[in-house]
């Protein structure tokens, strides 16, 4: 078992044109955790976890994963679901349960066919003709038989019902390799909340807040979600005020 | 990694291009059949026959011409969608985050995207010669008796052949790598993506052809057209001048393929815009 910091971030900003998504992020994330990395859309979490993963660069600061740069052997120890489907129109599940086990020593295929099977979802069903709710389930049946040491999970459960959720969150904390970090992005905070071990707050692209969930609730004696709700809280428009006219 | 990416890139493009291949061959069989072996039947048969054979040919001839322009257009679309969808769209979230690097992912893209063109051409040469019947398989004797010939005579003809073989399929893919240097430069804008490929893909024609002027001022400044233009008709000579110009050609082209494959590579690795 790998011991020591697995994410470092040193004073990291990426900026899309003049817009700053995030504003100078120092963090650093140990093994064995599972994280909620927690903001309002739009607060910079995609683009923290695109960074993280390789697929865009920090206009400044450097990000370390498991000591090295984002490239090749970050990509093997990172297990990632984007919030979007990306397979191609002409895969079925073989080919794409194929593609994984070409390409990452770690994918467990039985594991991943047991869990397809599960599902009644058969190797030669074609993913262009699935569902969305399928789709992303088989997804995340990818993601999940990996033993990756990290795992970097997007919106997983953003626009899914109840029901999908509690199949979701019970897949992840049942499949994920209890050495490596699972990062989860969202909004949605109480359907999360039982299976965190620490929360990161994202706020504008900056961290506000980075500690475990015990702490927390130590501290503040509230949950998670009401914390989320006090930190983020907007005042709504109430309409003009006469006297304002 | 190149292999097993060049693997994937084979069966997602092949299966679109395997249909429309079959369907040409098919059509042109169908063609040559109704222009020819139908015709030859009812020679001098009624008129009511003659028309009906007329109609059947116009409309197998319609269904060729029809198929051929679909082949032209697949497999132009083909070599761009392939790299846009593959690398450039929501695909790119699966590529771009598997253990290889980004040249990986685009001469895998490239070498394909050359295979799927080359095989067109020579879909589209077999259709044609379907169509001029039997008599056009004479011509497959006859250039293997001219490469037999043009060995005996001077082996060294065989290896101007081949290089100009080698130049085309370079030029082709350097082509190819022009349109995925567009592209990536067109995902650098936030919208209208295509608008600015458009854009590139011209940007990158004119400064080629700046590239070529600027050369052949330089080449003029040696005195390399009195060079050339001096060289005797001798057949040694002859041969010392083909490989010169064609030595000239494959660097150029090699330099552009290059050039290209770097843009893009640069983009990808430090600019990539996944929407």
């Amino acid at each position: 078992m790998k011991t020591g910091t697995l994410i470092e971030c040193f004073d990291v900003s990426k900026a899309f044109g003049s817009k700053l998504a995030l504003n100078r992020v120092n963090l650093s994330v140990g093994r064995g955790k599972v994280i909620g990395l927690l903001g309002p859309n739009g607060s910079g979490k995609t683009t923290f976890i695109k960074l993280i993963n390789g697929l865009i660069r920090p206009t400044k600061g450097e990000i370390l994963i498991d000591g090295r740069k984002p490239g090749v052997y970050t990509k093997l120890i990172i297990s990632y679901l984007p919030d979007r489907p990306y397979f191609a129109d002409w895969m079925t599940v073989k080919d794409v349960l194929s593609m994984f086990s070409e390409f990452y020593q770690d994918f467990d295929r039985n594991k991943a066919e047991n869990m397809c099977a599960a599902m009644n979802i058969q190797p030669e069903d074609r993913i262009k003709t699935m569902s969305k709710g399928t789709r992303e389930k088989v997804q995340l049946v990818l993601v999940m038989s990996r033993k990756a040491q990290l795992y970097l999970l997007d919106e997983p459960i953003a626009g899914v019902d109840p029901a999908a959720r509690d199949y979701i969150l019970t897949t992840i904390i049942n499949n994920y390799n209890e050495d490596g970090t699972v990062i989860i992005s969202t909004h949605l905070i109480s359907d999360i909340e039982r299976i965190l071990d620490e929360v990161i707050f994202i706020k504008d692209g900056k961290m506000v807040r980075h500690e475990s969930v015990d702490e927390i609730k130590e501290k503040e004696g509230k949950s998670i979600d009401d914390v989320f709700k006090d930190t983020f809280r907007m005042e709504p428009f109430m309409g003009v005020n006469r006297n304002d006219r | 990694m190149t292999g097993r990416l060049i693997k994937y890139e084979i069966r997602s493009s092949i299966k679109l291009m395997a249909v429309i291949w079959a369907a040409l061959i098919a059509a042109s069989l169908l063609f040559s059949v109704s222009s020819n072996l139908l015709r030859r039947t009812f020679e001098g048969a009624s008129q009511g026959a003659n028309t009906l054979v007329s109609i059947v040919g116009t409309i197998t001839g319609f269904m060729y011409i029809s198929i051929f322009i679909a082949l032209v257009a697949a497999t132009v679309i083909i070599v761009i969608l392939r790299f846009y969808k593959g690398l450039l769209g929501d695909e790119g979230y699966l590529m771009h985050t598997l253990p290889v690097k980004p040249w990986q992912l685009i001469t895998s893209k490239g070498l394909v995207a050359a295979g799927v063109v080359l095989l067109s051409i020579i879909v589209a040469m077999v259709s044609l010669a379907i169509l001029a019947g039997l008599s056009s398989l004479s011509v497959i004797p006859d250039i293997f008796s001219g490469i037999a010939k043009a060995w005996k005579e001077d082996p060294r003809y065989i290896l101007i052949i081949v290089e100009v073989l080698v130049i085309m399929v370079l030029s082709l893919l350097k082509s190819i790598y022009q349109v995925y240097a567009s592209l990536a430069i067109g995902q650098l804008a936030g919208k209208h993506r295509i608008l600015l490929s458009l854009a590139a893909y011209i940007g990158l024609s004119t400064a080629v052809t700046v590239f070529f002027i600027i050369l052949g001022m330089i080449a003029g400044s040696f005195d390399m057209v009195d060079l050339l233009s001096s060289w005797d008709g001798s057949a040694g000579n002859m041969f010392g001048l083909s490989q010169f110009v064609i030595a000239v050609m494959f660097g150029l082209t090699a330099i552009q393929l290059v050039a290209f494959h770097i843009i893009t590579e640069r983009i990808l690795s430090l600019k990539l815009n996944l929407q």
